[in-house]
């Protein structure tokens, strides 16, 4: 482009342009522009005197290096450092793979982790165990959280140090000054308060029990952000005391999910994408199930996954979930719902076509958005269409044998601001962050004049503790966790701990004064108890090796559904943790007055129906995915 | 100006010969040559991994508890036996880092040590015998034939190659044997700089 061309073209008002100057079209620009390789003389750098020019100096200067370089070296001395004592079985240079699993929410994904001369570098499913594989015993399956818990434990973000206060400080202080106050609670634990991750391990819960029957007066809250608290409350309603669903999607052919997310947010969800896929093969494939096509019909609240895969999708109102649910009862007759539900046409419709042949190794799995009252109904039509020990399976749940999260973590804020907490011990999680907004947990938590935190993170709960303890990240201590069915198994540390850290286990350990502190021993000692004693360390390593241990899944649950009737469609159906915990709200109210401690406003408190949702949307970020993310 | 470029940058005069003093006067001359230890005693991983891994210092120890036990030029070897750490060698046959090789695949088909190190077996001090230059990996790579050897002769420094047609023969035999791949995947820039 000439400069005339590009006068006209700015005078017509250019439509593109490189850069303002370009744009301007100043005479340095142009000249610029007219050169291909602005800054280098072209003419010169082509002509074969000035290469040869180049190539001489090129040539001296490198020979000078060989001449000067101490000993006529090509490359900067390197050192090698074998071991002093190989480690038993260690090649180096030849990854090896190790088994150990993952807890989130107190659900155990099993791994298999390639090592690198003694660095996790891979996650990838345990190919041994039955909620990782997916092509049985050859192929296992990892989740994106899974996979990317690599990077965390490499994050130079982590915490390194033990911090009092914004200073560093050392295991050693903290170590000194916690015994002696945690000492002096010791056979009492008055006005001592845990907000605890969830976790199912043997080892972890043994530890537990013995911290409180150190300190039998402390309140133990256990919490977490994402959790299956309406699922548990359902089951309470329908078989008078809370059971762990197993869905069997490989078994089923017609799966109707209300809002049940099962093929991605599910903690199950490796093991049910796999089963579920099993039943997916076309008419074409040579596989099993030959033909046999499940169909998926799925009423969701938002996209999920497993909806963008359903045959029949249902979009509905949270608010709409229950009445579809209800009218599906009704269609399938469960006792003591009756079929008059209004439903618009879309949801008649769907409702219809869900229904049809349930009968016929159906199964129906509520979650998300869906609230107790609907768990229960997915309970009694399941029991119904005779789904209960084919297509699904009812298990014990110890795991939720404590406080419902909503009531503990309500009851401990107003503990908090009634002045009741001395100390606070914060395991894990982020409260200060995810706590539900309308509990005021960040501004509760400063009430308490000793805090606590152990975390792999600095972060907002951190910045409101007195003392921050980094924490040790599953790929550097040891433990053990039972999957989603129960399943035991060890979590093996792939290498040391980076920054210092110590695992839940070995901290509640140092606090209750145990003999023993140390994470491996912990778990050799709650493992040696159910294990073969006979044979030395034999059975453990074999535990170890396959990452779980046979038989100890949870045992099956012998319910039967006890509802007889279940509430109307027309209010208060809402999940507890989507409806902007109002009511939580209001129990503090109450709390305040019953107790004479009354706020100004808790009487209007009392009559408030509204929610925070927004408020909470815009703390939480309304993504519940991302927001798992982030705490993990 | 040319030759001096030529000499000053070629690996035949700056790696070979490169002799560097290491922290036990270790004498494979010695261990190898007059003991008769054979390479895979201490160098055990040279045919399962890429890295031919050095000896722990365990290995050292499985002798020196009995013998020598208070030579002072063994002092370093007792002191990383008991304190656990590591000797610090310094490395010789250095290859760049855009260069993959692999122990394994050369001395399990057919390449024997004396190859690529020469008569280690008669050094006293180890120096690069070979320039490991890309152009005479290649001399080989070309034309594995006339550099393989029986498998049970891997470690054997004295070992000749034969002369004349057998040598030929036995070549082809062995290419054949230890399944060499032809020349174009021998030759490929990939095999090597992966």
């Amino acid at each position: 482009m000439n400069h005339e061309q590009n006068q006209a073209a700015v005078a017509k008002g250019a439509s593109y342009w490189r850069s303002l100057a370009h744009l301007a079209d100043s005479p340095e620009m142009q000249e610029m522009i007219g050169k291909e390789f602005p800054g280098y003389d072209v003419d010169e750098m082509l002509s074969p005197a000035s290469r040869r020019s180049f190539l001489k100096f090129a040539g001296a200067s490198m020979a000078l290096a060989g001449l000067t370089l101490s000993g006529c070296r090509r490359w900067p001395e390197e050192k090698l450092a074998p071991y002093s004592t190989n480690p038993r079985g260690r090649i180096p240079g030849v990854p090896e793979q190790y088994a150990t699993a993952m807890e989130v929410g107190g659900v155990a994904q099993p791994l298999l982790v390639t090592s690198y001369d003694g660095r996790p570098i891979k996650i990838e499913g345990n190919p041994s165990h039955p909620f990782s594989w997916t092509v049985k015993e050859k192929l296992g399956s990892a989740d994106a959280f899974a996979q990317a818990s690599i990077l965390e434990m490499y994050d130079p973000h982590r915490s390194r140090t033990v911090m009092l206060d914004g200073k560093e400080s050392s295991w050693d202080a903290f170590a000194a000054i916690a015994q002696k106050q945690f000492s002096a609670l010791r056979g009492n634990g008055d006005g001592l308060a845990v907000v605890s991750e969830a976790f199912s391990g043997p080892s972890a819960v043994e530890l537990k029990r013995r911290f409180v029957a150190a300190f039998p007066k402390a309140n133990w809250v256990e919490y977490e952000p994402i959790n299956r608290e309406a699922e548990i409350e359902g089951a309470k309603l329908a078989f008078g005391k809370p059971v762990r669903t197993v869905l069997h999607l490989d078994k089923a052919s017609h799966v109707l999910l209300l809002d049940a997310d099962v093929l991605y947010s599910h903690p199950a969800h490796v093991k049910y994408a796999a089963d579920w896929s099993e039943r997916r093969r076309s008419a074409d494939s040579e596989e099993m199930h030959r033909g046999e096509m499940s169909r998926v019909f799925m009423a969701e609240t938002g996209l999920s996954v497993t909806g963008s895969v359903a045959d029949v999708r249902l979009p509905v109102d949270p608010a709409r979930l229950y009445a579809v649910t209800r009218a599906i009862a009704g269609k399938v007759g469960v006792a003591g719902v009756s079929g008059d539900e209004k439903l618009s046409a879309a949801e008649e419709k769907f409702v219809a076509a869900a229904v049809t042949d349930l009968k016929d190794n159906g199964v129906v799995a509520g979650g998300g958005a869906l609230s107790p009252a609907g768990h229960a109904l997915v309970h009694a039509i399941n029991e119904k269409i005779g789904a209960v020990g084919k297509t699904v399976t009812l298990h014990e749940d110890p795991t939720a044998d404590r406080p419902g999260y909503a009531k503990a973590m309500g009851d401990l804020v107003v503990d908090l601001n009634a002045g009741k907490v001395s100390m606070l011990l914060i395991l894990g999680g982020n409260p200060a962050y995810d706590a539900p907004a309308d509990l005021k947990f960040d501004e509760a938590i400063k009430k308490a004049p000793i805090r606590i935190r152990l975390g792999l993170y600095e972060d907002e709960t951190s910045a409101l503790c007195n003392w921050h303890l980094p924490r040790a990240h599953y790929l550097e201590s040891w433990g053990d966790a039972r999957a989603w069915d129960g399943t035991e198994g060890i979590v093996q540390p792939l290498i040391m701990p980076l920054y210092d850290g110590k695992s839940i286990t070995e901290l509640l350990a140092l606090l209750a004064g145990e003999k023993v502190t140390d994470g491996h021993e912990i778990v050799v000692r709650t493992w040696g108890e159910q294990l073969p004693k006979d044979a030395g360390d034999l059975p453990l390593r074999k535990v170890i090796e396959a990452g779980l241990m046979e038989d100890t899944a949870y045992p099956a649950a012998n319910v039967t559904v006890q509802a007889s009737s279940y509430p109307a469609s027309t209010e208060g159906h809402l999940h507890p943790l989507r409806c902007g915990f109002a009511h939580v709200r209001r129990a503090i109210c109450q709390q305040r007055l019953a107790s004479g401690n009354a706020r100004p406003d808790d009487q209007a408190g009392l009559g408030q129906r509204g929610s925070d949702f927004q408020e909470r949307c815009r703390r939480l970020g309304s993504d519940d995915r991302r927001h798992h993310q982030d705490r993990r | 100006m040319t030759t001096l470029f030529a000499l000053g940058a070629s690996p035949k005069t700056m790696a070979v010969g490169y002799a560097p003093t290491q922290p036990v006067p270790y004498s494979h001359a010695l261990h190898a040559g007059k003991l008769g230890i054979d390479c895979r005693y201490c160098h055990n991983t040279v045919e399962k991994t890429a890295f031919a891994s050095l000896p722990a210092t365990q290995t050292c120890m499985n002798c020196h508890t009995k013998i020598r036990t208070d030579s002072d030029l063994l002092k370093p070897v007792r002191d990383s036996w008991t304190t656990g750490e590591s000797i610090h060698w310094i490395k010789i046959h250095n290859l760049a880092n855009y260069v993959y090789f692999n122990h394994s695949a050369h001395v399990s088909h057919g390449v024997g040590c004396v190859e690529c190190h020469g008569r280690i077996d008669r050094m006293d001090i180890v120096f690069q015998a070979a320039p490991l230059s890309m152009g005479w990996c290649l001399d080989c790579h070309r034309a594995p034939e006339s550099h393989l050897r029986p498998k049970d002769q891997i470690t054997n420094m004295d070992w000749k190659h034969p002369e004349g047609p057998e040598a030929q023969e036995l070549g082809t035999q062995l290419k054949q044997q230890y399944q060499i791949h032809d020349t174009a995947y021998m030759t490929s820039c990939y095999t090597c700089h992966r």
